[in-house]
């Protein structure tokens, strides 16, 4: 799975959003806000990945458990599916 | 062909229909390097969903081709450090001010209250779509020939000195808001890009926007109490002489 071609990230005051820059991806709402996390997860859905891909380079990065690594891209990847932005 | 400035933009229109001149009539003057403009019959005809439409043929063809064009400059003015702003945009004392929401919240009525409120200070540059546009460190907003079905607008501009996001409420009262609390507010209110690039040069300069100037969310009833307190906001701010 991956990230739709077509969203461009822009940061303003402590905030990250990805927003739709192709119009067939505006019509499912023009952008999201990411936290830190959430950011970190998006760079790496740019390639072609996998939850258990994206929950060990979580645990790489972040001082937290396997199981709280695992929900969070869980969660993350079910708002991206529920929102129309994953392709695969 | 009708030689005009929009928002600072020199532009040479070049109208297969008189009615557009007529809407861009009093936009009319000298353009030295103006920058041609047309629209072919299907970016004509696709403007037919908008409302408010003459009954005769030519009129029609004419305000939508002069729609078709207003949007075609919209686009244009992203490139040029603006966008179309979609506000009732008047000014209090020479200061700007932008009131925000999605059709049908009430920037009108609010518009309206305030200008009952406040009428030897209180001018319309453009109650629906105004044109904003940097100029050195500030924005400005423009009249247009497009200012809302009450046609409230003038030809001129004014400095912006505040935006307000309007939400119905049961009370009246103006919250600051953070560039990055606003920012979604603001991109669902401007011309949407119509590619990557656009899209490239919009957000930075929506940033710079909301980043420039005081923001707020305005909770706001339809009573003429709103616009004494957005009034005495603007005031205590220093936004409002």
């Amino acid at each position: 799975m991956k990230i739709k071609n077509g969203f461009q990230l822009h940061r303003i005051g402590k905030e990250t959003y990805a927003v739709a820059a192709a119009p067939e991806l505006a019509k499912l709402g023009s952008m999201i806000r990411l936290n830190e996390t959430a950011e970190f997860l998006f760079r790496l859905l740019s390639e072609d990945t996998t939850e258990e891909a994206l929950t060990a380079a979580l645990l790489r990065e972040y001082d937290i458990t396997e199981e709280a690594a695992a929900a969070d891209v869980a969660a993350f990847c079910a708002r991206l599916r529920e929102g129309g932005f994953l392709a695969g | 062909m009708l030689l005009c400035r929009l928002a600072d933009i020199p532009l040479r229109l070049e109208n297969r229909y008189p009615h557009t001149e007529l809407l861009y009539a009093p936009f009319a003057g000298d353009a030295p390097d103006a920058i041609p403009l047309q629209v072919s019959e299907e970016e004509i005809l696709a403007e037919e969903a908008a409302g408010g439409l003459p009954s005769d043929k030519t009129a029609r063809l004419g305000y939508l081709e002069a729609l078709a064009l207003y949007r075609k400059i919209s686009h244009l003015l992203v490139q040029k450090g603006g966008f179309l702003f979609h506000a009732a945009f008047f000014t209090l004392a020479g200061a700007g001010i932008a009131y925000a929401a999605p059709s049908g919240t009430g920037k009108s009525t609010q518009a309206e209250l305030m200008r009952a409120a406040y009428p030897e200070i209180f001018r319309y540059i453009n109650g629906d779509k105004p044109l904003v546009r940097r100029r050195g460190e500030s924005f400005y907003g423009y009249g247009t020939p497009f200012c809302g079905k009450e046609r409230h607008g003038s030809v001129g501009s004014a400095p912006v000195r505040a935006v307000c996001f309007l939400e119905r409420s049961d009370r009246d009262c103006l919250l600051p808001l953070r560039a990055e609390e606003a920012f979604p507010l603001l991109f669902s209110s401007v011309q949407a890009p119509l590619d990557p690039g656009e899209l490239s040069a919009l957000l930075p300069l929506l940033s710079s926007f909301l980043e420039t100037l005081p923001v707020y969310r305005f909770l706001c009833t339809k009573r003429p109490e709103a616009a004494q307190c957005a009034y005495d906001t603007f005031v205590k701010d220093g936004i409002v002489p």
